[in-house]
């Protein structure tokens, strides 16, 4: 009886070892276009108790390995054309067929006890009607509990009507749950501009956006939530296997906002002069996004997201200071009121062209709800 | 009484490797065998695309094509086009405040014309589409989704229309009443790169929604020095861009294709 186990696990090892998945396999059925009841689990009863060991009972010792996940098959009743050589431990034994055919094994199926009636498909009991297939049943790499830290080195802006813009963002998860968690995110723009489809309304037909409608973000930060709704895998050529869920996020936050004045160009020189900008304040901000998440093992992820950013654009003062302040400088007084950082229009050289924009810019208020969507790009580290 | 514990962890050495090939063969057989195969099947698409960032010019484009998978992940695709295309609010604005700085008046008489002012018309293309990604998508416990994702390439022709703003050939009204009747317009075929990036959701063995980005690439032209004064009055003014660069009419496309 030893020899004959030892000769049942040898089998069973050499034919794992040898176990392929050829491409020109045929698919699995489509069990989804079969769906088969959901495995009952509380409703199965629990198998009878076994037979009190006999002394044989230890070569029978794989039994005891950890009971199958999801097995939910009832027990095979005594049969007379299982019966082997070993009746008098009082169990059932495989038959000769049952040994010498190789044995597959699912992650549902306990090793070492008698395989379930039905051919197993893909390693699959589809034929069982207790057991339900869920094609992307595990997922490899749980998030509950864990800390996500992703970097955005690139941020673009894709809505670049009036507008661009071109950062860098930083961002943190809590995974609360599997499929929930927490976001703090913080964005730089290293280039804020007006878009060159502004610049050439201004150069040939002397228009231009409205002043709110060409606000630029200097820097934001924002908490939210997120949640992962789908999951799902992709196989890129057959060979490489990924799993990946799909994102949506949500927050409130806050924008630091800047306009620009004189737009970059050259002096009579002839050297290359930077834009000048003048500040008009902190916006509150909403976020909503969406994207994929790729995990690359245990540690790592891969972010392709959308996210838009949604603040209220209101151009009424431009360093601090109000239309009256400006008018006030420009005709050569001093008086400004509290908050008025006059020095500030000093920048680039251009004082005066600054004060003469930023006049233009509030003369005729506006405002807009601005809708400044980046595409993001980044690479996490779970810990 | 035997021991047992020996046997026991000779038994575990010799099958858990197994249990992992195990699983690592039901993923792979899960997703790498897949369920809707694309090798010789030839393909009926309709599509509509609409500009994502309108500027001057909106286009709403509506498409056919035929695809035939000479591989797995490979197909040659014919598409068929019909746009209709127009100028946006904004173009009518800039116009029509154009319109009221009168150039026998010396205001602005000499401008240069807006680039990306051509509109689309009827469209071809014939292309390549590579199909490397296929996946499956949990959407709720029962419904897995599969999907592929293809990039999309190839040289086309188009039908292309423009109607200037700062060109007017017949003006009527005064002062503020000023208003043109008959912009200056143009019409040419252009050859033009099409490429794309998409998703097809498979609904059933014959069918499958599609979702894709799309970027129609041709070449610009328009006008510089244009005395709008020699324009109202129906004669040819300006001269061509030396390096107007290209129009890029990036489109997002919803459609379905139906697969025999």
């Amino acid at each position: 009886m030893r020899a004959l186990f030892l000769a049942v696990l040898w089998v069973a090892h050499a034919a794992h070892a040898q176990a392929p998945a050829p491409p020109n396999e045929p698919s699995p059925q489509p069990v989804e276009q079969a769906p088969v009841p959901a495995p009952p689990a509380v409703d199965v009863p629990p198998p009878p108790p076994l037979p009190p060991p006999p002394p044989p009972a230890p070569e029978r010792a794989g039994e005891a390995v950890a009971p199958g996940a999801g097995r939910v098959e009832p027990p095979q009743p005594p049969d007379a054309a299982r019966a082997t050589s070993a009746p008098e431990v009082g169990v059932e034994a495989p038959s000769e067929e049952e040994v010498l055919a190789p044995i597959r094994v699912g992650p549902s199926e306990t090793v070492g006890e008698a395989r379930p009636r039905g051919e197993l498909i893909s390693g699959a009991p589809l034929e069982n009607p207790d057991v339900a297939v869920h094609i992307v049943q595990q997922k490899r790499f749980a998030d509950r509990g864990r800390h996500e830290l992703t970097l955005y080195p690139v941020v673009p802006q894709v809505n670049g009507k009036f507008t661009r813009h071109l950062g860098t963002a930083i961002s943190y998860q809590f995974h609360l749950q599997e499929h929930f968690g927490l976001q703090l995110s913080g964005q730089y723009n290293w280039v804020g501009s007006e878009s060159d489809f502004n610049a050439e309304l201004i150069d040939k037909v002397k228009e231009s956006a409205q002043a709110a409608s060409t606000l630029l973000v200097e820097w934001g930060a924002y908490g939210g939530f997120e949640v992962k709704p789908f999951y799902g895998k992709f196989a890129f050529y057959k060979h490489h296997l990924a799993q990946f869920s799909v994102v949506i996020n949500a927050g409130a936050g806050v924008v630091s906002t800047r306009h620009q004045l004189v737009p970059e160009g050259r002096d009579e020189d002839g050297l290359r002069t930077v834009a000048s900008h003048g500040d008009t304040g902190m916006r509150f901000m909403g976020q909503v996004g969406a994207g994929f998440r790729v995990q690359l093992g245990e540690r790592f992820a891969l972010r392709l997201e959308v996210r838009d950013l949604v603040y209220t654009a209101r151009v009424d003062r431009v360093n601090g200071c109000s239309l009256s302040d400006i008018d006030s400088v420009i005709d050569g007084g001093s008086q400004v009121s509290s908050g008025c950082r006059i020095e500030a229009f000093e920048a680039g050289g251009h004082r005066n062209a600054n004060l003469r924009i930023a006049r233009d810019l509030i003369q005729e208020p506006s405002s807009d709800a601005i809708n400044l969507i980046n595409f993001y790009a980044g690479a996490s580290i779970l810990f | 009484m035997r021991r047992p514990l020996p046997l026991f962890l000779l038994s575990l050495v010799l099958l858990l490797p197994g249990f992992g090939r195990a699983q690592a063969q039901v993923d792979a057989v899960a997703v790498q065998n897949r369920l809707y195969e694309a090798h010789g099947h030839l393909e009926l698409s309709a599509t509509a695309g609409f500009l994502v960032m309108p500027q001057l010019v909106r286009t709403l484009n509506l498409n056919l094509g035929v695809a035939y998978n000479f591989t797995e992940t490979f197909a040659v695709e014919a598409r068929g086009g019909w746009a209709a295309s127009g100028l946006t609010g904004l173009s009518r604005s800039v116009r029509d405040n154009l319109m009221l700085r009168d150039p026998t008046l010396s205001q602005d008489a000499v401008v240069d014309d807006l680039s990306g002012m051509w509109q689309l018309g009827a469209n071809a293309a014939l292309g390549l589409r590579w199909s490397p990604i296929y996946g499956k998508l949990n959407l709720v416990a029962e419904l897995p989704v599969h999907f592929n994702v293809y990039l999309w390439a190839g040289p086309g022709i188009a039908q292309l229309h423009r109607e200037s703003i700062v060109i007017c050939n017949a003006v009527e009204g005064s002062g503020a009443e000023r208003r043109c009747t008959a912009p200056g317009e143009d019409a040419t075929q252009r050859l033009m790169g099409s490429f794309a990036v998409g998703m097809r959701f498979y609904t059933h063995q014959g069918g499958a929604l599609r979702l894709e980005l799309r970027d129609l690439v041709w070449k610009d032209s328009y006008l510089v020095d244009v005395d709008r004064r020699l324009a109202e009055q129906g004669q040819p003014t300006g001269t061509p861009a030396g390096s107007p660069g290209l129009v890029h009419s990036v489109m997002a496309d919803l459609g379905y294709t139906f697969i025999f």
